[in-house]
């Protein structure tokens, strides 16, 4: 009983009860190699009668034989050692109970010690509880188990199958099975958070029977750790945070490209050629490279003009042709000289190239600009005199006074042509329309005071050609200038003509 | 007027095999423990149960030569596959080894070729446990693969015996096949080296142990189906 200890607790209780003869109720091997059968005593005995079993066994067809061991089993067993175990014959074994009076004889039993196979029982149960934190299901359990007699199973000589079945302890009969398990360990997968019961058992994979249940072990699925959890929280929901802050950054201080991303501006109408901002930016070279397709335009130049005096001398020579060859009032009034002022700064894209047309065309300019044949025009009196008072000659037909130098009868009246070598505010500008022989010279103010300029004198044969020459050019412009109207005073004012003109449009 | 004696005899010659199976169990049925008569095991479990033994046996066999070779032989004297087989023991039995023969060997003959190769290692294993015991640092591991080893073997004749018995009705053999026993010292070839001759035994044990695993497994096969076995 004590010497092997296995048997005895594996040994199934036995059925109670009496019984007239006795009878082998079990018989297992544990590995194969040997084997032990159990039996029930007589049991209807009377006082005092004593009684010996005798198992006897015989393998096949062969002699009978008695037990050859009956005490490593415990009481009324008969254990068979290696030596004695044979897996390739039957057994057949009885068990005679021997009193004084009389033999009783149990059924024969027979049995294949491979068919009687059944293991030991596992033992060691434990569990590790992996994946912390996991899945909502919960935690994940690998639960292992161990082989009490590793010999055994060596070598491949018995091989074993597990089955493992686990239980919420709150529900006695829902066992869940795990099985078949090759290997001494299983894992369990989304355990909810319980307490549950776990047992494994064992068996030969050629054999049906199954060892006894392992030892309940008692596994407790603890709630998930707050502790981890709220640190995953914590640390999320500051990078979120942090990303969510960066973007808003970003994203304010490039809103302007985005909102041009997204929406683009619509483009207001725009009109080929002139763009206000250029204007205002006052981009030179841009303007006059739009009004040059403009028909006439000559970009004004800002730089620094040179003033030619103009002698009288000079203006001497030409007019007396004038005068000479016409003899008729009416042909010394087209042949006077006109002595134009410089009407406007717009004319002169550079001094030296038109100087051959300049004077012609502020020749011809003039009478638009200084010929006011509807306005009345008193010219003020005031004149700075590096020449001689002039007098004040009025003509008959028109309200225009003029002035005339008595003293310079032949000369061209110098006087009149009031071309000072440097404008002043003060002077008061004037333009000839008329030169007569008598010396009489038709002034016309000029209208825009500061623009009236000396000119240097030209050869009369170049006029004639450079006059056609310019009547066709300025024909345009002067047909403008008419449309214009009443705008004559502000295009004098700002040397910006095709606006003007586009403007009033 | 019921079944004339006639007819109940006829009924009993026609039914009287069935009776004969009913009263005399000659197999054991299928159950755990059974109380069941059952004068003997079947002969499909048997050669069942022989087939596994043979297959841990050359398991076995196989590693211990391993251990064997790794711990003692140095790589240059380590024997090949095809090198060793002058030197076993066993060369003089009658055993064919080419595929062609031993495909050609009947049921009968292979039975009593894997009896014999079992018969004539018992010993040799025996004796290679008391050598090993006297090695200075062989492994334990080496030393209990290879006395379980010849456990097995022992019983694995039996199991042979047992089956002999039943697929051919033979009468009882006696293990007394090699009585004289092959092995010999005094025959064993010439080797200086102890080491060397235990290693020689141990890889010709472990081609013998194939090839009785190998003539069990086709006689196995021939149970099943006689012609299409390799």
């Amino acid at each position: 009983m004590g010497q092997n200890t296995s048997y005895c607790v594996c040994k199934p209780e036995a059925t109670g009860g009496t019984t007239t003869r006795p009878h082998i109720y079990f018989c297992r091997s544990p590995n194969m190699e040997d084997f032990t059968c159990w039996w029930h005593p007589l049991s209807n005995l009377t006082d005092g009668e004593e009684v010996t079993h005798i198992l006897t066994y015989s393998k096949e067809k062969e002699a009978k034989l008695e037990c050859p061991d009956y005490v490593t089993g415990g009481p009324n067993s008969c254990h068979f050692d290696s030596s004695h175990t044979s897996i390739w014959m039957v057994y057949c074994l009885t068990v005679t109970a021997i009193t004084t009076h009389r033999n009783y004889t149990s059924k024969q039993h027979c049995l294949d010690v491979a068919e009687i196979v059944q293991t030991e029982t596992p033992v060691n149960l434990t569990y590790n509880l992996t994946d912390v934190g996991g899945d909502e299901m919960g935690h994940n359990a690998l639960i292992s188990w161990t082989y009490p007699v590793p010999a055994h199973v060596q070598y491949g000589w018995i091989t074993l199958v597990y089955e493992l079945q686990y239980r919420r302890i709150t529900e006695p009969d829902n066992w869940k099975v795990k099985y078949p398990l090759r290997e001494p360990q299983v894992e369990l997968l989304g355990l909810p958070v319980d307490d549950y019961v776990v047992r494994v058992r064992c068996r030969a994979q050629h054999s049906k029977l199954w060892s006894d249940w392992s030892a309940t072990l008692v596994m407790s699925i603890p709630p998930r750790q707050s502790a981890g959890k709220l640190l995953v929280l914590i640390l999320v929901t500051g990078v979120g945070v942090v990303a969510l802050l960066v973007i808003t950054f970003s994203i304010v201080l490039q809103s302007k490209r985005i909102k041009e991303y997204f929406l683009p501006p619509i483009p207001k109408p725009r009109i080929i050629g002139i763009d206000p901002l250029l204007l205002k930016k006052g981009n030179l070279d841009e303007i006059n490279r739009h009004f040059s397709n403009f028909h006439s335009y000559r970009p004004p130049s800002y730089s620094e003009e040179v003033w030619d005096h103009v002698s009288t001398d000079d203006i001497y020579l030409t007019t007396p042709k004038h005068s000479s060859d016409a003899h008729n009032p009416s042909e010394s009034e087209r042949d006077t000289l006109i002595v134009p002022c410089n009407p406007a700064p717009l004319e002169v894209s550079t001094r030296h190239q038109l100087t051959a047309l300049n004077p012609n065309s502020y020749m011809q300019n003039v009478p638009p600009y200084c010929s006011l044949p509807n306005k009345a025009f008193t010219p003020p009196l005031s004149i700075p005199s590096p020449w001689p008072m002039p007098e004040i000659v009025s003509l008959p037909r028109t309200d225009y006074s003029m002035m005339e130098h008595p003293s310079l009868s032949n000369t061209i009246p110098t006087p009149d042509l009031t071309f000072s070598t440097s404008p002043s505010p003060q002077d008061f500008y004037t333009c000839v329309q008329l030169l007569n022989e008598s010396g009489e010279v038709h002034l016309v103010p000029c209208l825009p005071p500061p623009y009236c300029r000396e000119f240097p004198p030209l050869p009369r044969a170049n006029l004639d050609t450079a006059e056609k020459e310019e009547k066709k050019k300025t024909t345009n412009h002067q047909t403008r200038k008419n449309d214009g109207g009443n705008s004559e005073k502000s295009e004098a004012a700002v040397p910006l003509l095709p606006v003007a003109v586009d403007n009033s449009g | 007027m019921g079944m004339t004696v006639i007819q109940r005899g006829v009924w009993g010659l026609l039914l009287w095999p069935y009776i004969l199976t009913v009263s005399m169990p000659l197999d054991c049925k299928e159950e755990p423990g059974s109380l069941t008569r059952c004068p003997s095991i079947s002969q499909e479990k048997l050669l069942d149960r022989v087939i596994h033994h043979a297959e841990l046996i050359y398991r076995v066999s196989e590693e211990s030569c391993s251990l064997f070779e790794e711990m003692f032989i140095p790589l240059p004297l380590r024997l090949q596959s095809n090198q060793a087989g002058f030197a076993c023991i066993t060369k003089t039995l009658p055993i064919p080894s080419s595929k062609s023969e031993i495909e050609q060997m009947s049921d009968k003959w292979l039975l009593h070729s894997v009896l014999m190769l079992v018969q004539s290692w018992i010993e040799p294993l025996v004796y290679l446990q008391t050598t090993l015991d006297h090695y200075d640092h062989a492994p334990e591991m080496l030393v209990n693969k290879t006395k379980w080893v010849s456990e097995k073997l022992v019983s694995l004749e039996q199991g042979v015996v047992a089956l002999i018995k039943k697929m051919l009705d033979e009468g009882t053999f006696t293990t007394t096949y090699n009585e004289q026993g092959l092995f010999q010292y005094d025959t064993l070839p010439d080797m200086l080296e102890s080491v060397m001759r235990d290693y020689t035994l141990l890889s010709c044990f472990k081609k013998d142990a194939h090839k009785m695993e190998t003539f069990l497994k086709l006689l196995k096969c021939r149970q099943a189906d006689k012609y299409n076995c390799a």
